[in-house]
């Protein structure tokens, strides 16, 4: 019996139950698309939601003194300078590096005050990197590197009741030990998805903030982006080989963990619960396997009996069992790709109470999908396994049949 | 005759309709505890929200909703709080003065709201006494005693006894500041809480704004279902002077994400109850299938077509109910057994604490949600039998007499 043989063979065999194997593929495909769709949609937005998230705080990754992470103090700096820039920019794989200063400051306006949040940064740089000048809802973005401009959260402004070209003073603790201060003109209101956020946040010009807290040209933090999310590990490593010791590398889940470990628990509880799918589904396969055996003990025993090798054989049944879950993954991936490419390029926009949660949360209100392989692979992989399981009942109960009493027909 | 008959049928094959209930409990019990952990982190979240920071209801000024202000004051605060404190049904009453400012150490800064409040109140209305990790509650004694959080504690390098300097606008728009020393940390399950709150003791504070006026009633009710009454009460008591908010209003995130989970826990019991929907239909086909000659003959012999169905019906309602009460059984024990352990989040702890979650569950599951899930379930059975049962029915009574197997 020559292979192509054995395979129709298998082929037709499967067919001999028209309705079964189709029920039996079709469970397959229903739990592979759904699979796919709401794993395409996590990754998606974690994919989505990490670039935005990290543009416009921690990047992939910062660079920062030793002792900035511990408390966020304004006496931990970093050089802000040329020379310290080209070194960064020769780390292979960064893409972008911007500088900033980040440290609290007293914030007042008129009778009010609040503890409020202060970003410096490179006006030109770091909008081309985060967009900042596309949040500005009123007012305008920066105009010079120096100037004394502030652009204040949209929440803030409304708590201080201010409006373009008002006065705000900033009160804080400077550089090594000084006193900072300064009055500034509100240039702009900017608006940020994330409410605490919106309710705190202050940007200055870098060097507006430099002078501010007296600490010279240094800055707390270089903020590093790269090509995509998945290389952020090989950047880490490149980033620290050329850094050395001095320079502390952090990356994102470092500096946001609570995103990351939201993340790991979205996605933990998704795969669980997709887990849990096809073992129901594998339980149905298992079924259907179960009896395409036992419903043809005697026909088994007449092949063996006319001179069939039970491996043969043996492999007979592990093609019938392969078909029939190949049959169901593609039925799967045909219904799925339309879907998720259909998704990946026009997004669902979460509208209404929801989209405001989201937002609040600090997302946008999309459900981008992903199209990443390895997503496909994972399911193929989970449905192999499961195959695997089903057939050894098959193996095994062609190798313990008994010739004699199964073509009597005893069951 | 007909139940009898149908018992037996679902057993002649045992290994199939073993493999079938087997399905049914593994999915139920993945089903479950799935529904139960998102039930769980939902009530986790509502109760620790209201237990540390909203409790039951909150009285405002109306300006201080707009703006938290200092000149948006609630008139007579003491004196409405002690009517309050009268009311049957109320547990306890605090009243708070409330400012925003800075919080600052020798290491560092952040933006801080800073509350005074009277400790003995609060201990009654949330749970900050509970929440210390170090140190002692404020003490009525000793110069301008403050409670941070462990969370800010760290970030600015304090220890029990450090000093620290509050900074915040006075009545008459001066920044002014005071030194306080730390007299104990707390820890609550929200990380934003606790990096964004401090408490003194009420009098300190009121003497540094220069305002003996206060900002904030939390009440704590002793039964947690009768807030809607309790609001609509106060509110007609309060008129226009005061505003009046339930913790799901002063947290609407919280309340939306509670009507969410139970839409995704339908949403989960729907689409397993789909799948095994179709195990049970696969499974009647086979077995149906290969009596068609079986069943030709009853039907020659005078069984008559709705009798059939009937038996079909019932088969297929055995196996789902035997599946199904098992998996639910089980179901039950796994929920009583990590009900009363918990299921630890270790690594995952502090993404948690985001959501103002503790770092142990304890999955639980509403009565009604088994009984529901049971219902779902036997209905599917009943429905997957139809198009098995039908297949046959259609059949030409000779040709099925002949059909051999």
């Amino acid at each position: 019996m020559t292979p192509e043989f054995t395979a129709r063979l298998a082929w037709r065999n499967i067919w001999r139950q028209k309705r079964r194997t189709l029920i039996s593929a079709g469970a397959i495909a229903a739990a592979l698309l759904l699979a796919l769709v709401m794993r395409s949609m996590q990754e998606g937005s974690y994919a989505q939601n990490l670039d935005n998230a990290t543009r416009f705080y921690s990047g992939y990754l910062q660079l920062q003194e030793p002792g900035f992470a511990e408390n966020q103090s304004i006496d931990h700096l970093l050089p802000g300078n040329q020379t310290f820039y080209e070194k960064i920019k020769s780390i292979r794989g960064v893409t972008i590096a911007v500088p900033r200063l980040e440290s609290f400051a007293l914030g007042a306006a008129g009778i009010r005050s609040k503890g409020v949040m202060v970003m410096g940064v490179a006006p030109r740089a770091e909008d081309d990197y985060s967009g900042l000048a596309a949040r500005v809802r009123k007012g305008r973005y920066f105009i010079d590197e120096d100037e004394k401009a502030v652009l204040v959260g949209g929440k803030l402004a409304e708590y201080f009741s201010l409006k373009v070209g008002d006065e705000f003073v900033l009160y804080g603790q400077g550089y090594h030990g000084t006193t900072a201060a300064g009055l500034y003109r509100v240039a702009g209101i900017i608006h940020f998805p994330n409410q605490q956020i919106d309710a705190r946040i202050v940007y200055l010009p870098l060097k507006t903030a430099q002078a501010l807290y007296q600490t010279g040209n240094q800055v707390s933090a270089w903020v590093l982006h790269g090509n995509a999310v998945k290389e952020i590990p090989k950047l880490e490593t490149s980033a620290r080989e050329q850094m050395g010791n001095n320079v502390n590398v952090r990356n994102w889940a470092d500096i946001s963990p609570e995103l990351a470990q939201q993340i790991a628990l979205d996605r933990a509880s998704g795969i669980f619960m997709i887990l849990v799918l096809y073992g129901v589904v594998g339980f149905g396969l298992f079924a259907t396997i179960v009896m395409m055996t036992l419903e043809r003990r005697r026909e088994f025993a007449v092949m063996l009996a006319t001179g069939m090798a039970r491996k043969k054989l043996q492999v007979l049944v592990m093609l019938e069992s392969l078909f029939l879950a190949l049959t169901g993954v593609i039925m799967g991936l045909v219904l799925a790709f339309p879907i998720l490419i259909w998704f990946y390029y026009h997004p669902i926009k979460i509208t209404g109470d929801l989209a405001a949660t989201f937002e609040e949360m600090g997302f946008e209100a999309i459900l981008p999908f992903s199209l990443a392989p390895e997503l496909f692979v994972g399911q193929m992989f989970i449905v192999l396994i499961l195959l695997v399981l089903c057939s050894m009942y098959p193996l095994v109960r062609i190798y313990k049949l008994e010739l004699a009493g199964a073509l009597k027909g005893n069951l | 005759m007909l139940l009898k008959l149908a018992w037996k049928n679902v057993w002649r094959n045992r290994l199939r309709s073993g493999i079938m209930v087997a399905a049914m409990v593994f999915g139920l019990l993945g089903v479950i505890l799935m529904v139960g952990f998102v039930k769980a982190m939902a009530d986790n979240m509502l109760e620790n929200a209201i237990k540390y920071q909203t409790a039951h209801l909150q009285v405002h000024n109306p300006d201080f909703l707009v703006n938290e202000d200092l000149e948006a004051w609630l008139p007579n605060a003491d004196a409405v709080a002690a009517d309050i404190r009268g009311i049957p049904g109320v547990e306890g009453v605090t009243v708070r003065h409330v400012v925003d400012g800075m919080l600052a150490s020798a290491a560092s800064t952040r933006g801080v709201r800073i509350n005074g409040i009277i400790t003995a109140d609060e201990a009654v209305v949330t749970y900050l006494k509970e929440s210390i990790v170090e140190g002692e509650i404020l003490p009525v004694k000793g110069r301008n005693p403050i409670l941070v959080s462990r969370r800010s504690a760290d970030k600015l390098n304090l220890r029990l006894k450090s000093k620290v300097v509050l900074t915040f606008s006075d009545l008459n728009g001066e920044v002014s500041g005071a030194a306080f020393r730390v007299c104990g940390f707390f820890s609550t399950p929200s990380t934003g809480f606790d990096e964004s709150n401090v408490f003194v003791r009420r009098a300190d504070l009121t003497g540094y704004t220069g305002l003996d006026q206060f900002h904030e009633i939390a009440i704590r009710l002793e039964d947690g279902d009768a807030v809607d009454v309790f609001k609509h009460r106060l509110a007609t008591a309060a008129g226009d002077k005061g505003v009046v908010q339930d913790w799901g209003e002063i947290q609407p995130v919280l309340a939306a994400m509670k009507g969410t989970m139970a839409i995704s826990n339908a949403i989960i019991i729907g689409v397993f109850v789909t799948a095994l929907g179709f195990g049970i239909i696969n499974i009647m086909l086979m077995s149906v299938f290969e009596r068609t000659r079986e069943f030709a003959m009853l039907m020659a012999v005078g069984m008559t077509g709705g009798k059939v169905l009937k038996l079909v019906v019932m088969e297929s309602l055995m196996l789902g109910g035997v599946g199904s009460v098992l998996g639910l059984g089980a179901s039950i024990l796994m929920i009583a057994i990590t009900g009363t352990v918990g299921l630890p989040f270790g690594r995952m702890a502090e993404g948690m604490g985001a959501f103002g979650l503790d770092a142990v569950l304890y999955p639980e599951v509403a009565a009604t949600t088994y009984l529901g899930t049971l219902a779902v379930l036997l209905v599917t059975s009943v429905l997957a039998a139809l198009y098995p049962a039908r297949q046959i029915l259609k059949k030409r009574l000779s040709e099925a007499l002949q059909e051999k197997h």
